[in-house]
């Protein structure tokens, strides 16, 4: 039963949409991703369209914007734009008013911006082609538009192309780009997704302080409730095409009515929600892993002779010990070297310097039954369920490969253990006759939990496992593997960027900055009260589902953008963005982790060293 | 961008230097005296081979050769006594260039507006004319449309005059358009894919979110880039299509330029060796020229290839690694010319041998045999197609999946059906028509000689035969029909071998280099690369220059430059699998390199493998009927479809029965094979059918 949209008395509804429904005419028939949708958005004000993947909530954006694909059309309803019903006007006018009064930005900005042509020339395209400005004026206008996003040296960045810019300042263009026209309703599909923690703040603060200047309205789409609880006024709640739940912010977080609603605030994990006992176990466990002054470095084509070819450091000198048992977890944005150091333990990589000792055994030399025994006792479990599985392969396959490949039983007491272990991560037997794509992203994922297990490994590397799938999925598949933890003794290192899950799982947590760890302690202490600057900003930075909590939290802001890999700061990584950098000594010494109230930091200002 | 310039400059020298002394090293090795004129005594022997050289080492030969080359001293002519090779090539370059650049120019405006409207139509009755015409183009290669057209328009409607060679712009006309049109067909078709695949990207959404319209969108925004893959191939079309294309126009019209001295010099006896090789150095630097500039336009069509630190996946490397590859190149060609020497001894008894065992009681059986094997297979094939089509899609494999989607193509399934007829045809109807009517069908009877097919009586022609013989009979009083499909048996084999060793190496070669990476990658490529510059037109000439002209040496020439452009697909295809977490799991697993590369690796990279190996069938059957028409192929009294259409030619104006039907079976087979390329190629990527 559809809820009937909360009228708000007052001001004027700019956007109302009334039993919407769309429908897209696919090879296997007419398919309805949107089913009766009625909402209404007030003028300066955000609404949230919230749902899992599969929500139609994307494709209602689109049937908005009449963006939707040759398929898809809308079937009926109607959506009234300042009370004019835009399903009534003619394609061309619809078209007209794209860019004027409804602008829309997407998920990806790189992909989103035309990769051959100039900011400059993708920027004024619009104003100057269909609204015959002067090109002048419009090139005024954008540079205009590039500082009103806060985009630093706009004329410079005007004559750049978009792979020239960083994440975080490609969707600063796609928002100055689309508010040429200056719209009244902006439209965004998932803004923030692709882009890091930090950037994100920067993103969502800039989009709230632009309706708070140019009186916008902001139709926003996402499955992250953290954004919603930050940015939104009003959410709707969609599930499988139809809206399930419809209200303010305050009444969808503290006072949920549907399940499905409950189900999705229950999922989505809380920072500062878990607190530990502080106690250090009294018996330390035997070393399982250890990392010593690890570098990878990544040679970049470029450089003839008579230049040096250009590296990147991924990883510029890491020092880690784990133990048996223990749940480590790695931290950091895209590019501070924690996939790469995951993929270097398990040698993958070679490192450039440094050395990995697994149960006292150098990892990268060792001869080939150290390799194969090494390889028995180490797994990896990937960040992309679907691409980690061979879709040629069938999954009883899939399961057993790794017996197959060391030579271990029979192909029947294979089959047996296979058989057993999906059983145990949730699947069925039967199962192992199908292909991977015939299941969803949280069964994959399973599929190669399972995998990771058949060998009876000590030590798994979790490579943001469950980044890829649904919030939903997301809780059970992280319960699923806190459970088999204990079951089979496990060592995990955990590597995420979502801080809230590496809370509940996580003994330690190391963070990353640039290829090297700035905070490393238990994880009570360095969530709870972290004292690198770095892992501040970083933890400010995580939107909390909570809208009271996050109206009432200080935030500390990040500055600038991500540093380049290639020419690292030099000194210390993180002075360029610190607000607690000093001048002399920041710039010229590189810093190492020292002990500072029970956990280690890398910051000489705060250790006072 | 200026290193980008110096990268691509210091490449184009490299290759150049490599062919040049392949070229140099196979005529070294050749076992031909290029004193034989002065035979006679022996002091002038002496004489000539003083100075010539040929007393020196290898080295110094080598030297002697660069200096000449650099004074643009190649020797003289064997054929046109007195004149030098540099005079003779020097009289006919201003032709072939003026062919060339007219047909290329025109090729390209058609080719790019044909595919652009295509695109924008697609999936409407327009696009489908437009690629259902490309493709009749492309099937038609230069030797069947060039007769054709001389017949038609020269010889029986009499519009163009008949003359020799280029003079005055009407004679212009028909050798231009001959030479453009399959070049054109093949380009739009490229467009059309480029254009279709950057449609779907993520930008483009934007652009309508901007509210431009359709046509900005299309010219503005997807053009620029969805010219991309079209340019690069460009590069290659200039290689095969020119190079052999224009060789075939020039020797039909009569046009006397670069081409057609290099197939008198290739056909004469002795082989005019210096011809070959000066031939064979221009048109190499042609080449490789053509292809750098292809890579200097695309770079200005694609900014993020301009960019100095790339890290990307493109097989540049360091020009060490560049030299590293020359050598190992130049090598294996030594010692792949050695062995073809060697072949070369064996050609007759080889002959022989192949005879005999056609005339033995076990070879009569196989014609059935190989009838029902491949109609058991053509059922099984229905029969998964017809099962696939009644799953629903959620619960279909992968195999049922592509089925359904190639079924939808009617085009394509209707051009299986074809094909499989054709194929069985040649298989199975000499066979009975040897068991019905007890003639030997190369022997004729020679009192029922030249008769015109049946049908032609409607078109008023006399001296019909009966229905006897359904396509007629040739000069001879062979039956015509059953030659067609004896024609087919060699050209059907030809593509078949082509395909079996072109997939064998290339997907195994593609792969492993994808898989290894880095160093051993860049060589492999550029060892590709280099090789893919030499036109295999001229590789084959030269081939065989050394070892006789014999069907075996087709195969292996063929064979030896098919693996190529399957290996750069294949590589490509390899590298992006290889990105995939799949793989780095089975590395951690522990799996070793060879079950990775077959396991993992090579079941991915399948597919698009296939669609690519599909098409070049067809390709391989045309390469051996140009080569056969030019006379390098197969020989009489074998029979091949190049080999008929040459005789059809030959006697198109009296007997132009010959003419349409041999080129007819040809162009039904290589139509059928592009079309189930192309249901292929839409079943797989559905950004090309236009659903999202």
């Amino acid at each position: 039963m559809p809820w009937i949209p909360n009228s708000v008395g007052g001001s004027e509804m700019l956007l109302s949409v009334q039993n919407l429904k769309v429908v897209l005419s696919t090879d296997e028939g007419p398919v309805t991703p949107v089913d009766d949708i009625s909402f209404s958005i007030r003028r300066g004000t955000t609404l949230a369209l919230v749902g899992e993947s599969g929500s139609g909530k994307s494709m209602t954006a689109y049937a908005i914007a009449d963006l939707l694909p040759p398929i898809g059309r809308i079937e009926s309803g109607s959506v009234r734009l300042d009370n004019e019903d835009l399903t009534e006007l003619p394609a061309s006018e619809r078209r007209a008013l794209r860019g004027t009064k409804i602008a829309m930005i997407f998920q990806k900005p790189l992909t989103a911006l035309h990769p051959a042509k100039t900011i400059a020339d993708q920027m004024i395209e619009m104003v100057v082609v269909r609204m015959r400005w002067n090109r002048d004026h419009a090139l005024a206008t954008a540079e205009e538009k590039l500082r009103l996003v806060g985009l630093p040296e706009p004329a410079k960045r005007m004559k750049q192309y978009p792979h020239e810019l960083s994440g975080g300042q490609r969707q600063r263009v796609m928002i100055a780009m689309m508010l040429m026209g200056d719209p009244e309703l902006l439209i965004c599909d998932e803004p923030t997704t692709a882009l890091d923690v930090t950037i994100q703040a920067q993103i969502i603060e800039l989009l709230k302080e632009l309706q708070e200047r140019l009186n916008l309205t902001i139709l926003l789409i996402t499955h992250d409730m953290g954004v919603v609880a930050d940015m939104a006024h009003h959410v709707c709640v969609m599930k499988d095409g139809e809206l399930v739940e419809d209200g303010t912010v305050d009444q969808i977080f503290n006072r949920p009515h549907h399940p499905y609603t409950r189900k999705l605030l229950a999922a989505v994990s809380v920072l500062g929600s878990f607190s530990e006992a502080e106690e250090d176990p009294v018996e330390l466990a035997p070393v399982l892993l250890e990392i010593k002054g690890l570098r990878v470095e990544f040679p970049l084509g470029g450089g003839l002779l008579r230049r040096a070819p250009e590296v990147v450091r991924a990883v510029a000198g890491v020092d880690l010990i784990i133990r048996q048992g223990e749940t480590v977890a790695l931290v950091g944005e895209s590019g501070c070297g924690k996939s790469t150091l995951g993929r270097a333990i398990m040698g993958l990589i070679d490192p450039a310097d440094g050395e990995v000792l697994f149960d006292s055994r150098a990892v990268h030399n060792m001869d080939r039954v150290g390799l194969q025994t090494f390889r028995r006792r180490a797994q990896m479990i990937f960040q992309d369920p679907e691409s980690s599985l061979n879709p040629r392969m069938r999954v009883g396959d899939l399961v057993t490969e790794p017996l197959v490949i060391h030579g271990i039983d029979t192909p029947a007491r294979r089959l047996e253990s296979a058989v057993e272990l999906l059983e145990r991560v949730g699947l069925e037997a039967d199962h192992i006759r199908r292909y991977p794509h015939e299941f969803s992203g949280g069964q994959q994922q399973r599929i190669c939990v399972a995998r990771a297990l058949i060998l009876q490994p000590d030590f798994i590397v979790c490579d943001e496992p469950t980044s890829a799938l649904d919030v939903s999925v997301q809780a059970e598949v992280l319960g699923l593997m806190r459970d088999l933890r204990e079951e089979f003794g496990l060592t995990l290192l955990f590597i995420s960027h979502d801080l809230a899950v590496v809370e509940e799982l996580a003994d330690r947590v190391a963070v990353m900055y640039l290829g090297r760890i700035v905070e490393l302690g238990r994880t009570a202490k360095v969530i709870g009260s972290p004292q690198h600057p770095y892992t501040q900003a970083l933890l400010s930075a995580v939107p909390i589902p909570d809208p009271a909590r996050q109206a009432q939290r200080e935030r500390i802001h990040l500055l600038g953008e991500p540093p380049s890999t290639t020419n690292p700061p030099t000194g210390c990584a993180f002075h360029p963005r610190c607000r607690m950098a000093e001048p002399g000594t920041c710039p010229r010494q590189e810093q190492a982790l020292k002990l500072h109230y029970g956990r280690e930091i890398a910051c000489g200002v705060v250790t006072g060293s | 961008m200026g290193e980008f310039l110096l990268r691509k400059s210091g490449s184009f020298v490299v290759t150049l230097v490599t062919i040049i002394t392949i070229v140099f090293a196979m005529l070294y090795v050749m076992p031909v005296d290029p004193c034989f004129r002065a035979k006679s005594a022996q002091s002038a022997m002496d004489a000539c081979r003083e100075a010539k050289h040929l007393n020196d080492g290898f080295l110094t030969q080598y030297g002697y050769m660069w200096s000449d080359l650099l004074r643009l001293d190649l020797g003289d002519s064997w054929q046109h006594v007195g004149l030098s090779v540099v005079e003779v090539l020097s009289e006919g370059l201003p032709h072939t260039l003026s062919l060339i650049g007219l047909a290329l120019s025109l090729a390209l405006v058609l080719g790019v507006f044909f595919g652009t409207i295509s695109a924008a139509r697609r999936n409407s009755k327009t696009d489908y004319t437009i690629m259902g015409l490309a493709g009749l183009a492309i099937a038609n290669p230069e030797f069947v449309v060039g007769p054709v057209v001389i017949l038609v328009f020269t010889m029986k409607l009499g519009w163009l005059p008949r003359t020799q060679g280029l003079e005055g712009p009407s004679s212009y006309l028909l050798p231009v358009l001959v030479l453009a049109l399959p070049m054109a067909a093949r380009m739009a078709r490229l467009v059309r894919v480029g254009l279709l695949e950057e449609l779907g990207r993520d930008h483009i959404r934007t652009a309508h979110a901007k509210g431009l319209s359709e046509k900005r969108i299309l010219f503005g925004h997807a053009l620029r880039l969805g010219l991309g893959p079209a340019v690069t191939y460009t590069g290659l079309l200039v290689a095969s299509m020119v190079v052999g294309g224009s060789f075939i126009v020039e020797v039909l019209f009569g046009i006397p330029g670069i081409g057609l001295h290099l197939i008198q010099a290739v056909t004469s006896s002795p082989i005019d060796y210096p011809m070959v090789q000066a031939g064979v150095i221009l048109l190499a630097t042609v080449l490789i020229t053509a292809n750098f500039l292809v890579d200097i336009i695309y770079a200005i069509l694609d900014p993020r290839l301009r960019a100095e630190v790339t890290g990307g996946s493109s097989s540049q490397g360091s020009w060490v690694q560049g030299l590293v590859a020359a050598v190992c190149l130049a090598g294996v060609v030594g010692l792949a010319l050695m062995g073809a020497a060697a072949l070369g001894e064996f050609n007759e008894p080889m002959v022989q041998m192949m005879d005999r065992a056609g005339k033995s009681p076990v070879s009569a059986l196989i014609p059935p045999i190989l009838s029902v094997i491949m109609i058991t297979l053509a059922v099984w094939v229905e029969a998964k197609r017809r099962r696939a089509l009644s799953t629903t899609f959620a619960s279909a494999t992968k195999a049922q999946q592509f089925w359904k989607q190639f079924s939808k193509h009617r085009i394509a399934v209707m051009s299986m059906a074809t094909l499989f007829l054709v194929a069985l045809s040649c298989v199975l109807v000499p066979w009975v028509w040897e068991q019905a009517f007890g003639v030997q069908y190369d022997m004729g009877v020679l009192r029922e000689s030249r008769q015109a097919p049946p049908f032609a009586v409607w078109l008023g022609v006399e001296n019909v035969s009966s229905w006897l013989h359904p396509f007629g009979t040739d000069k001879l009083g062979r039956d015509l029909f059953v030659r067609v499909l004896m024609g087919g048996r060699v050209s059907i084999s030809v593509g078949l071998v082509g395909f079996v060793i072109a997939t064998s190496i290339g997907l195994l070669y593609g792969t492993a280099s994808a898989y290894f990476g880095k160093s051993v990658d860049n060589v492999m490529m550029r060892f590709v690369d280099i090789l893919i510059c030499m036109p295999y037109i001229l590789f084959v000439i030269l081939l065989m220059g050394f070892a006789g002209k014999s069907i075996l040496l087709l195969y292996v020439a063929i064979g030896c430059v098919s693996w190529l452009g399957l290996a750069r697909v294949t590589r490509g295809e390899a590298l992006s699998v290889k990105q995939m977490e799949f793989v780095q799991a089975a590395r951690c697993m522990g799996a070793s390199h060879w079950r990775i590369i077959t396991r993992h690796l090579m079941p991915n990279v399948l597919g698009p493998v296939i669609i690519y190996a599909a098409v070049l069938v067809g390709a391989f059957i045309l390469d051996e009927s140009f080569l056969s028409f030019l006379g390098l192929g197969v020989q009489e009294p074998m029979a091949s479809w190049g080999i008929l259409i040459r005789q059809g030619n030959e006697m198109k104006e009296t007997m132009w029965w010959l003419l349409v039907f041999r080129a007819g079976a040809l162009v039904v087979t290589v139509l059928s094979l592009l079309f189930i390329g192309d249901g292929v190629r839409d079943a797989m990527d559905p950004k090309l059918r236009g659903r999202q």
